[in-house]
């Protein structure tokens, strides 16, 4: 009984997660997943989303999902926590239940928490000492999941190191997947042109801009609290494969910078509270405290939610009962094809006859408007009223 | 040889083997500089003249001069498809088939 209790209210909570992030509509990169468009991230995850893009609810549906599956990752913690004292694991659960990462993420369409929620489930089969081939198939399933993945290859590659199985075998189960990961990047051209533009990313910021926004992301990954429980737990065990893949995870976040990476530090910190309990000091107020960040962090964010233009553009646009292509002037994220009635085209300096709305994201070229309805200003929109004879 | 990990090195051969085929495609691109460019130059050209998104593109075949791609419009439900046959050295493309 205690258990189905337990499950609702966290169930209540993932649902919770989701509807908050639906109020904005879908980002670009979220829509890139829904819809299967082939960059940056590998198939494994995007290509099942894509299956159902014809699904009218499927932002909502994946919201919950995904956010469930974070959620929900709490009973893996709580497995993993079982050397621990009762109020220690309780703590740990609690803390992870409260993390930014959790919080700002969870109901997020993103490969970030997915990896994430890869990492702690391979955590998990580490920990309970799963067949070496259900490790390897996870990891090569993270792999082609998302790029970030490889940030902790050393967790595989020490856990390997200490197993019992011929070393080419181990050598398989750890590099096989990156092999074949890089074969897969060399048959889509696009995913490194789109790496080189992103790596470009706010090259000229100085080093002590890159180091704030570092600590910034590492202490919301895990509402401070269990970031430093974590930090401290993953050191004090010298366990190299932790300790590399944190190192890695703090360059990679230092050299980009994107907010959601933040997640990535959280099955990190779990594995370092669980490896070194010791690390894990006053739980009831650690917890409190976490609570209290992260109420601070999701109200923080849920004050800055408002519709994106691509959400409201197209409410509008199904309003006005739009036909033909919506062609868009200026440069315009994925978003713009998943909330879209219509279908999405670039548009140059001229309108073409196919025509039947048209977005503005810069200023509009001349063109002659006779036959056109501006519908909304920002960002200017205009219908076409009567079909050109 | 261990049961576990046959059925790993099965999974990781079920993933090489399209990743060969698609390669073998794509060789030109990886082996000729020249191809390279006309083909960048080529897929901005039909995206520029058609308003199609980079991202939609998919490359067939390549055979001497010419390259054969698709574009799928992503969105919603069916996506359209197109396909374009182009005339490398001097970027011109015609729909397939025509």
């Amino acid at each position: 009984m205690r258990r189905i209790v337990f499950l609702t209210v966290l169930q209540v909570y993932a649902i919770a997660l989701a509807a908050i992030q639906t109020v904005s509509g879908v980002r670009t990169d979220e829509a890139k997943y829904l819809m299967d468009i082939p960059y940056p991230h590998p198939p494994a995850v995007r290509f099942l989303l894509g299956m159902f893009d014809s699904f009218p609810s499927q932002e909502m549906v994946v919201r919950v999902l995904f956010s469930s599956l974070m959620v929900h990752g709490v009973w893996l913690v709580w497995s993993m926590a079982k050397d621990l004292q009762q109020e220690h694991r309780t703590g740990l659960c609690m803390l992870w239940l409260v993390s930014g990462g959790v919080v700002l993420q969870a109901g997020t369409i993103m490969m970030a928490p997915i990896t994430a929620m890869q990492i702690l489930l391979l955590l998990f089969l580490m920990h309970k000492k799963a067949p070496d081939a259900a490790i390897g198939l996870v990891w090569l399933f993270s792999l082609f999941t998302a790029y970030q993945a490889v940030l902790f290859a050393p967790l595989l590659a020490f856990y390997f190191w200490n197993n019992e199985c011929p070393l080419w075998e181990k050598a398989a189960y750890v590099c096989v997947p990156v092999l074949l990961l890089a074969l897969y990047t060399l048959t889509n051209p696009l995913i490194p042109a789109s790496m080189m533009i992103h790596g470009s990313r706010d090259l000229g910021s100085t080093i002590t801009g890159r180091s704030l926004a570092l600590l910034r992301l590492w202490a919301i990954g895990g509402s401070a609290v269990l970031s430093i429980l974590g930090t401290k737990g993953i050191f004090h065990t010298r366990n190299p494969g932790l300790m590399l893949s944190f190192l890695l995870v703090v360059l990679y976040i230092a050299l980009s910078r994107y907010d959601y990476y933040a997640v990535l530090f959280l099955p990190l910190f779990v594995g370092g509270v669980v490896a070194s309990s010791s690390s894990f000091v006053f739980p009831r107020l650690n917890t409190l405290i976490a609570c209290g960040i992260g109420l601070y962090l999701l109200s923080g964010f849920v004050q800055e939610l408002h519709p994106s233009a691509a959400r409201s553009t197209a409410t509008l646009l199904r309003a006005e009962d739009a036909k033909n292509t919506l062609f868009i002037y200026g440069s315009f994220g994925h978003e713009w094809q998943y909330e879209s009635p219509l279908p999405v085209r670039k548009m140059n300096d001229t309108v073409p006859e196919e025509a039947g709305a048209l977005v503005c994201l810069e200023t509009c070229p001349e063109w002659e408007r006779r036959g056109w309805e501006l519908i909304q200003v920002q960002p200017e929109t205009w219908v076409r009223r009567h079909q050109l004879a | 040889m261990k049961k576990s990990f046959t059925l790993f090195g099965t999974a990781c051969i079920a993933v090489v083997l399209p990743l060969v085929i698609r390669l073998v495609v794509l060789l030109p691109l990886y082996t000729d500089a020249n191809v390279r460019a006309q083909t960048q130059a080529a897929l901005e050209h039909i995206a520029d003249s058609e308003g199609l998104l980079l991202s939609g593109f998919h490359i067939v075949s390549f055979s001497d001069d010419s390259m054969r791609v698709s574009h799928r419009a992503h969105a919603r439900g069916a996506d359209t498809l197109r396909c374009f046959t182009v005339t490398l050295s001097h970027s011109t493309y015609s729909p397939c088939g025509a």
